[in-house]
């Protein structure tokens, strides 16, 4: 099964850690949301350190899924809506 | 808006009664601002607008570890928190990846899903100490405030804190800044951490399914946190588990009474209560500024040059009060939806019991006003008094008259 990172925004709250924990995977946009900045992982440490935030999120808003099933029918939509469609 | 006059005096008897005017100052003539901080006299920064704030609290290019990057004078002045007490290491001072090791340990305790199932024993909590208020000659609302917290941290813990007013205590004396009462800090943070240290061998003998039963099974079971770090974090639950939402309580109190539209708004529009408590988070926060943040690096901010080791100070109720972010900030509105407050935060130390403490509040603050519908001050306004410590906002008491039926005879208005 191939997984990808993701955060759900309905359940996301904007509060930073995972930018702040994993600036390498997380980057807090001007919306107050952060955008997933390398969803598809193979490092081990990397995928150590997604779990570690996975954890910590005080919202649970983030966590692998599987890609096939879980595909978004437009990978930009997430980031377009942050942007306040601009 | 003032655009002269001298810098406003920081952590002063006025200051803390009302730091309003000063942030209100800083954020139009000194944003970032620098000053002397009382204890030690150690040299610092202060940041006041809500841009800043945000960004300063998200930026990996500070740290609140004080050991490891605070300047030399700011070590110097014993300014490092807890140093040589069994609270030195608490998770609010540890950065990645020990931060995550510890915080994933307990966030699992604390979030939304999880904090939910807390609801119906808060209500019963809630009604239970409001049978109490009641049955008082002086009723309180700081203690009814109090209680609250302490006993649903309690259950949470599977241990009742039958000392939480000692603690309350010891937190009140553990963020003093007279500059003559830094050995009183030291002795104050020893006994939360010894408090600490009693908790998690009473857990060990009688363990249960409770938050300290799993974080001792962390420590003994799986090996994912040292005995420091497990009392550190037990000791860290009654700090920050028992005074912030004890804050928040009172103050969303005293706001309601200051604003009766808003109160008489809560009172029919109950659905309000989430949307309230976002408003009091901001109105009025539990942590008056944030813990100090160390420049790991030179920095520059806002056109000022921190040099590495600047402890800088987040000012959370001056940009919860900024102009520039929220319409009217200093008017209390319950039907706000606007941008997200500062109240619980942001970053890397986010308030780990945010869901905990909206629940508490949402819960607690409408039920006290439903109790008592006729609720008011039982002195005059100005008699209110805020504790003189540099990290909270906590009122030292808030005497209440629960049915109405006027002033004591006391002759005091």
């Amino acid at each position: 099964m191939r997984t990808i990172l993701r955060v759900d925004r309905r359940e996301c709250a904007g509060s930073g850690l995972c930018a702040a924990v994993a600036p390498e995977l997380f980057r807090m946009t001007d919306g107050g949301f952060p955008s997933v900045l390398k969803s598809e992982l193979s490092d081990a440490d990397e995928m150590a350190e997604a779990e570690g935030v996975i954890a910590c999120c005080p919202t649970e808003a983030i966590s692998f899924v599987d890609a096939d099933t879980h595909a978004d029918p437009d990978p930009d939509a997430y980031q377009h809506a942050e942007n306040g469609g601009r | 808006m003032t655009t002269s006059g001298n810098p406003p005096k920081l952590f002063d008897r006025d200051y803390y009664q009302d730091p309003y005017p000063a942030f209100s100052w800083l954020r139009d003539n000194a944003p970032v601002h620098e000053f002397t901080f009382p204890a030690g006299a150690v040299t610092m920064w202060i940041i006041t607008r809500f841009d800043d704030v945000h960004a300063l609290l998200g930026d990996q290019r500070f740290s609140n570890d004080a050991a490891a990057w605070a300047s030399q004078e700011f070590k110097d002045a014993g300014l490092v928190y807890a140093q040589g007490t069994p609270v030195e290491r608490i998770l609010t001072v540890l950065d990645p990846p020990d931060h995550t090791r510890v915080r994933r340990l307990a966030m699992s305790a604390f979030t939304p899903r999880r904090t939910a199932q807390w609801e119906e024993p808060t209500s019963r909590i809630v009604a239970s100490a409001l049978d109490r208020l009641e049955k008082r000659d002086q009723p309180d609302v700081m203690e009814f405030a109090s209680t609250v917290p302490a006993e649903v941290m309690g259950e949470i813990m599977g241990i009742p804190l039958d000392r939480f007013k000692d603690m309350l205590h010891a937190i009140e004396r553990a963020f003093n800044t007279d500059p003559g009462g830094q050995d009183d800090v030291t002795r104050a943070f020893e006994e939360i951490g010894a408090y600490g240290r009693e908790l998690v061998a009473e857990k060990r003998r009688r363990p249960g399914t409770d938050l300290t039963s799993s974080l001792i099974q962390a420590r003994d079971g799986d090996d994912r946190l040292n005995e420091e770090e497990l009392v550190a974090m037990v000791a860290l639950m009654i700090m920050v588990g028992l005074d912030t939402t004890r804050n928040l309580i009172g103050s969303a109190a005293l706001a309601l009474l200051d604003n009766p539209d808003q109160r008489e708004l809560l009172r029919t529009r109950p659905e309000l209560a989430s949307s309230a408590v976002e408003e009091f988070l901001r109105y009025e926060g539990a942590l008056t500024i944030g813990l100090f943040r160390f420049a790991r690096e030179e920095v520059e901010i806002g056109g000022v040059r921190l040099p590495a080791g600047a402890p800088v100070v987040a000012a959370l109720q001056s940009a919860n009060r900024d102009p520039r972010r929220f319409e009217n900030p200093d008017h209390l509105d319950i039907t706000r939806d606007g941008p997200r407050h500062l109240g619980l935060g942001h970053g890397l130390h986010n308030c780990l019991g945010a869901a905990l403490a909206r629940l508490e509040s949402a819960i607690a603050v409408p039920a006290l006003f439903e109790r008592f519908p006729r609720l008011r001050l039982a002195v005059p306004r100005s008699e209110l008094r805020y504790n003189e410590t540099w990290l909270l906002r906590s009122l030292t008491s808030l005497p209440v008259d629960l049915h109405g039926d006027g002033l004591r005879g006391d002759g005091r208005d």
